[in-house]
């Protein structure tokens, strides 16, 4: 009898612990469901959550590199979109919480391109969606912006949100450079900080030019100078992605970021720049940007405007976030929340 | 001479025929515990699993302590090295369900009130699979349901303290909570960390060896 006790005793416990992550509940009229999408030995997770009965579709590219889109979810402003929309979230290959074995060899830009046409068959075949719209942010903006330059691919797409798009890596790097030290030079004059902004300015005197390796500590500074998140971030209402394993995610970002390579070889951070083939883009887009941004500071979003081959009529132009940096759609929820949901209205 | 250093004497001579007999004992140790794949940012969540794992003793000595009142048996702490094969799983709702196997060396101090600590070392083998709907691309830009999931070879660690009730009673039962950190290989060329709670109950057979 006693052995009995002790079997229900540890039953009891595996029921407690079972109980201990929360499983997201749809609300009434809308969908959230989670796949996984596989490109040969790629495999990706994704989530699409919004309302049920709309055939526009929103997918999120997210940022990083190396980031998550399911971390991007937290935002008060993308779950207030699916309110309207089916919003597809996914992590890019070897990105977020992919699980698999991505190598170095797997990560050269054109196939990150090649998974978003994945996700976009996915979208319209087993999702529903006929009118498609892309939502990237900072790197996913450039890799939107690579995936769009390509007139064919526009042909899915109703329309493009660029988001603090690094659509011109190597020329958002000098513009972010500057920043920090005009930044250090502020803080040194009003006495504040003044030998770690020494520091700094040291650094980038020592570093005309950053690539790759600079990337990590160069970010570290840009959010000392709060260039990332300038304003306050709102609590979210959803916990985010269930089953989400924080320490994957970081492992991959510190992988996949500094690894990303173009078609030729060449490193992202050193190579990638849209500027001669952003004349391709001729579908209606929308180009949000925080006018506090030090990371892709708010000179390239004029830049971007100028050279999309979209006529003027089609083309949007939103960097009046004043209270935003990098992360507008953090900073500034409900602004972020009407444009996209004006343009995506007008396009749809 | 004092009576009682005499009596201590004699007690100790008593063991001292008793003890090599009383420790010829063979022990197989079988346990299940509820496995909680641990995850924390701001807060602390579990993600539920099992394990099952026997443990094979390969090396004990025993420390023999004397009893304080005369006439009461004698008592020992156990001293042992185990070899430990384990099965188990855990789940993480829509990213993986993972089955691993693996086995275990540890060593485990019991003290004479049946309190016992185990350190042990970990190798294993970990499958995941994905647990949501998984859709392959086709050259033909259609997809199809497939079934898919990661191999990774797994190394770690844990230390569990538990109440051995084999020791101070006839009941053949020990509890035991203890934590524990795997980490696994590849994940996109990285190792990564699977730490974990684990509470359970064990079934412990002792048995004395044949006397000559």
């Amino acid at each position: 009898m006693p052995r009995f006790k002790y079997i229900a005793i540890l039953l009891g416990i595996i029921t407690l612990l079972s109980s201990c992550y929360k499983e997201p509940v749809a609300k009434s009229g809308q969908i959230d469901e989670f796949y996984f999408v596989k490109n040969g030995k790629v495999v990706l997770p994704l989530r699409v959550v919004g309302k049920a009965s709309s055939n526009t579709v929103i997918i999120v590219l997210h940022g990083g590199p190396g980031g998550s889109a399911f971390q991007m979810r937290l935002a008060t402003s993308m779950q207030n979109l699916e309110k309207n929309y089916k919003v597809v979230y996914f992590d890019q290959r070897g990105s977020g919480i992919t699980q698999g074995n991505v190598t170095a060899d797997d990560l050269y830009v054109d196939k990150f391109a090649e998974d978003v046409d994945m996700v976009i068959d996915f979208t319209k075949q087993q999702l529903g969606g006929s009118s498609i719209f892309l939502l990237g942010t900072s790197w996913g903006g450039g890799l939107g912006t690579y995936y769009l330059t390509d007139p064919e691919r526009q042909a899915d797409i109703k329309g493009f949100i660029a988001v603090s798009a690094a659509y011109d890596i190597p020329g958002a790097f000098i513009l972010s450079r500057q920043f920090v030290l005009n930044y250090a030079n502020q803080q040194i004059a009003a006495d504040s900080g003044k030998t770690y902004w020494q520091n700094a300015i040291k650094y980038y005197e020592a570093r005309p030019t950053l690539n790759e390796n600079d990337y990590f500590e160069h970010a570290q500074y840009v959010n000392r100078a709060k260039g990332i998140l300038w304003g306050k971030i709102p609590s979210a209402e959803d916990p985010g992605y269930p089953g989400f394993k924080l320490e994957m995610y970081l492992e991959n970002f510190n992988f996949t970021s500094l690894n990303i390579r173009m078609p030729n070889g060449d490193n992202i951070f050193s190579a990638f720049t849209n500027n001669p083939n952003m004349g391709n883009i001729t579908l209606p887009t929308l180009i949000i940007w925080g006018a506090r941004d030090g990371l892709t500071p708010v000179a390239l979003a004029d830049g971007m405007y100028n050279l999309l081959g979209t006529p003027p009529a089609h083309k949007r132009l939103r960097k009046d976030y004043l209270q935003s940096a990098h992360t507008p759609f953090v900073e500034e929820p409900t602004k972020f929340l009407n444009d996209v949901r004006n343009f995506v209205e007008t396009y749809q | 001479m004092s009576l009682s250093l005499v009596q201590a004497q004699d007690i100790n001579k008593v063991y001292g025929d008793y003890q090599p007999e009383e420790a010829k004992t063979s022990k197989m140790i079988f346990s299940i515990a509820a496995h909680g794949d641990m995850e924390w940012s701001d807060k602390i969540v579990l993600y539920p699993g099992a394990v099952f794992d026997a443990s094979l003793r390969i090396w004990h000595k025993d420390k023999w302590k004397s009893p304080k009142i005369p006439g009461k048996d004698s008592k020992f702490m156990e001293r042992e090295l185990y070899v430990k094969p384990f099965v188990g799983f855990h789940v993480r709702p829509h990213f993986h369900t993972a089955i691993f196997a693996g086995g275990e060396l540890a060593f485990r101090l019991t003290t004479v009130s049946g309190i016992y600590g185990e350190l042990a070392l970990t190798t294993g083998y970990m499958h995941t699979k994905y647990n949501d709907p998984v859709y392959e691309w086709q050259p033909d830009g259609s997809f199809k349901k497939v079934r898919a999931g990661e191999p990774h070879v797994m190394i770690g660690g844990n230390f569990t303290a538990g109440f051995d009730l084999s020791k101070i009673s006839g009941a053949p039962i020990a509890l035991f909570a203890g934590l524990g950190l795997n980490q696994t290989y590849p994940n996109n060329t990285q190792w990564t960390k699977y730490p974990y709670l684990r509470v359970g109950t064990s079934v412990v057979l002792r048995k004395e060896k044949a006397k000559k």
